[in-house]
């Protein structure tokens, strides 16, 4: 909860700083573990790395019961319906953390079956690089998508419909 | 018999009893996590890390431009023009793109560079809020640190 008085009107900006502070410490994870980055990502919520200490350890099999949608791995083009049906299942507010260069922009796999990048079907926020990206590497993904979470205007949204969430 | 020894084994809860001497007995045994933010694991020396480009002890960029990075390379990552200027004796690379988002970090370029301009740095934070930051430069080859985390983000660090 920092520098609230930057951020509007002090009621409103005051609501933001709670609202994004919860937001940001208890995401839920979907973990889409499509190809080998899945391994990292699981490595990332064991005991060694514990993203638990982030308020992130529950990995939820139901997108309805999550905010935050891993995409770990190669989005084929017979999977990538499935996401986008995944992804509008999720209730707002969502995010998602395109993992590793498979599903950022379809990595060593420029072919007819594979989707060259997810943020072709769903709006990503955070794009966390490597093949696969280390568990710490991850971690800190999730800490840039705190801070991207902390500079989000979630009132702005309530009381301007139109308003896109700000990065 | 049975039916008494299996009663008294819920009704006095010896099972959880158990688990929960698993747990104590872990409670004082030597932590295994890595806390990431405020510690950080150190990477191996042989780690994988984002590819680099280095210069030499006076600062001249070791790369001659040469191309072979290109040629091994499995995926295209690469885009590289040299020229050699006037009087010169070594071609440079005048334009050198490299595409993160393509590399898998087999480290055939690190193995065929002949002057060692390439190698693996220690870098694991590649994390971007831009796809744009994921294409590297020339001269953005040569980032670390700070300035190569505000390049992969495109500078959204900067901005309060």
């Amino acid at each position: 909860m920092s520098e609230p008085f930057e951020r509007g009107p002090f009621l409103l900006a005051r609501a933001d700083a709670f609202i994004t502070w919860a937001q940001k410490n208890s995401l839920w994870p979907f973990g889409s573990g499509l190809a080998c980055c899945a391994i990292e990502m699981i490595a990332t919520a064991a005991a060694r790395y514990d993203i638990a200490r982030f308020g992130m350890e529950l990995f939820r099999a139901s997108p309805r019961q999550a905010d935050l949608f891993i995409v770990a791995g190669t989005v084929t083009n017979k999977m990538a319906p499935v996401l986008r049906r995944l992804w509008d299942q999720m209730p707002d507010p969502k995010w998602a953390l395109a993992m590793g260069n498979c599903a950022i922009g379809g990595g060593p796999f420029p072919t007819y079956s594979v989707l060259q990048g997810v943020d072709r079907i769903i709006p990503v926020d955070v794009y966390v690089a490597g093949c696969p990206p280390t568990p710490q590497g991850l971690i800190h993904g999730l800490m840039t998508l705190q801070e991207k979470i902390a500079r989000s205007r979630p009132t702005k949204e309530i009381l301007d419909p139109h308003a896109r969430r700000q990065s | 018999m049975r039916r008494l020894r299996r009663f008294l084994k819920s009704f006095f809860l010896v099972d959880i009893l158990r688990g929960l001497a698993v747990t104590l007995r872990l409670y004082f045994s030597r932590k295994v996590t890595v806390e990431y933010p405020e510690k950080v694991q150190e990477p191996a020396p042989r780690f994988r890390g984002l590819p680099r480009l280095y210069r030499d002890e006076k600062g001249e960029p070791l790369c001659i431009a040469c191309k072979l990075c290109q040629r091994a390379c499995g995926t295209n990552c690469f885009d590289i023009e040299g020229k050699r200027k006037e009087g010169a004796k070594f071609m440079r690379p005048e334009k050198f793109d490299w595409k993160l988002d393509r590399c898998t970090f087999c480290g055939f370029c690190v193995e065929v560079c002949p002057t060692s301009a390439i190698r693996f740095s220690p870098e694991f934070r590649l994390t971007g809020v831009r796809k744009d930051g994921l294409l590297f430069h020339r001269d953005q080859m040569y980032l670390l640190g700070d300035d190569l985390q505000d390049h992969l983000c495109g500078g959204c660090r900067r901005v309060p």
